[in-house]
């Protein structure tokens, strides 16, 4: 089994850019170039391999971006939790028809791991986890954690069955990853009520989407 | 507007008929492929049928190849980084620097979306830029949106060959690829790599086929769509 948390959080995948990665992240060519970086360094990490759908990804990301657009608070005291809606929407979109197949699969997988388990599910998983956790690092100087249930077995299944039946649901799985308390009736909705961002913050310096309203 | 923007160019009428006739010996190469003599033809006749169509090809590749090394030379040193739409219209040629950037930007997005032998002609893009400017100025809002328009009502891409590997219907090819290479023109530039942009925007167009083709000539459809991607690149 990987290591998920190192996965995720040292956003190896990431492209590095000039720009703030809120911003860069609605990007087609940031979004488009991190996932797949990203999707290199789980196959480094699990032995999976897989072939990206571009034509599904950039369907993804169109439907995202309409999504957060028509969604983004006025408020600035809402970014955290914007930020952390806006992540489990991406996967919402990235789930519903999955942008990537697998082509190969390591010889003596972890039947447990959740990787064996989802091995689409996993990369589009940890790359939101990893864009979720850059920006809260760039936007508030803080790191963010994953809560245990993302290693569990039995929540992938669930995860995995879940989504099956109705892709909103995977926006609420990614709050229950993140530490929120999901909204499983409309997860795909964004109030701020339902968010209690669980992000440690490190120093006192402004947060750099205070004076920034793209 | 001055006299000067209306001055036919005589260069882009070469190069456009060169790539008319490279054109053409490409489509007559790939008929003559597709045409089994053995299949419809006994012998004697399918094997003179056989000679007759490779010395068709042989003179259409020699065609294809001459043509193309006269745009090669024609076009040496003529090209530079791509630029945005508010550059191209402070040039001095900016006639000719827009129609030679739509050129190369419509090769790119074509080959992307798998209909690289269609024909695409500057002259319909000079033509298409000139109506533009006519009815508008460049800084009003709905300019990409006529300028689109007017791209496609001069057919600057024509001939799209209907096969099963495009990613889209030979008779959606020209408004998908048209609208990628607008975009490419107003969307936001940094440092990235000129072709990774213009891939960006040929896979967003043909994210958005639908709406495009539904929009038809609605300029402000057009323009929203414009708007609401064109910082998303």
């Amino acid at each position: 089994m990987s290591d998920s948390s190192t996965l995720i959080t040292r956003q190896e995948g990431l492209r590095p850019t000039k720009e703030p990665l809120r911003v860069a992240v609605r990007r087609l060519r940031w979004f488009r170039a991190s996932f797949r970086s990203q999707t290199e360094v789980i196959t480094e990490n699990t032995g999976y391999g897989f072939e990206i759908l571009e034509d599904r990804l950039t369907a993804a990301f169109i439907s995202w971006l309409r999504k957060v657009e028509a969604q983004r608070p006025a408020d600035t005291a809402d970014r955290p939790a914007y930020f952390d809606f806006a992540a489990g929407l991406m996967l919402r979109e990235l789930l519903s028809d999955p942008p990537l197949r697998v082509t190969h699969r390591p010889a003596a997988p972890d039947k447990d791991a959740p990787e064996t388990i989802w091995p689409e599910g996993f990369v589009c998983t940890t790359f939101c986890l990893g864009v979720r956790a850059a920006v809260f690092a760039q936007e508030f100087d803080a790191s963010t954690r994953i809560a245990p249930e993302f290693d569990e077995a039995r929540t992938w299944w669930s995860f995995f069955e879940n989504v099956g039946e109705d892709a909103a649901r995977a926006a609420g799985f990614f709050q229950l990853f993140v530490g929120n308390e999901p909204d499983w009736l409309m997860p795909d909705v964004f109030h701020r009520a339902m968010f209690r961002t669980s992000i440690e913050t490190t120093t006192d310096k402004p947060r750099l989407s205070d004076h920034d309203p793209s | 507007m001055t006299a000067d923007r209306h001055a036919q160019d005589p260069q882009t009428g070469i190069m456009d008929g060169l790539r008319t006739l490279r054109h053409v010996a490409r489509q007559v190469k790939r008929h003559t492929k597709a045409f089994g003599p053995d299949r419809v033809l006994p012998e004697p006749f399918s094997h003179q049928a056989r000679s007759m169509l490779e010395q068709v090809d042989g003179v259409t590749s020699m065609i294809g190849r001459q043509t193309e090394d006269v745009v090669r030379r024609i076009l040496k040193g003529t090209h530079g980084p791509a630029q945005s739409l508010d550059t191209l219209i402070k040039d001095r040629n900016a006639v000719e620097a827009f129609s030679r950037t739509v050129y190369s930007g419509l090769r790119t997005a074509l080959e992307q979306l798998e209909a690289k032998d269609a024909l695409v002609l500057e002259a319909a893009a000079q033509q298409a830029f000139l109506a533009t400017l006519d009815e508008m100025n460049p800084d009003q809002d709905e300019f990409s949106a006529r300028l689109y328009v007017h791209l496609l009502s001069k057919q600057v891409v024509r001939d799209v060959a209907d096969s099963d590997t495009t990613t889209a219907s030979a008779q959606d090819i020209p408004a998908i690829a048209v609208f990628a290479v607008v975009l490419w023109l107003i969307c936001d530039r940094d440092t990235t790599d000129d072709g990774e942009l213009i891939q960006a925007c040929s896979s967003l167009a043909l994210g958005l086929r639908k709406e495009i083709i539904i929009a038809g000539q609605d300029t402000a459809t057009l323009f929203r769509l414009f708007s609401e991607f064109r910082h998303h690149v």
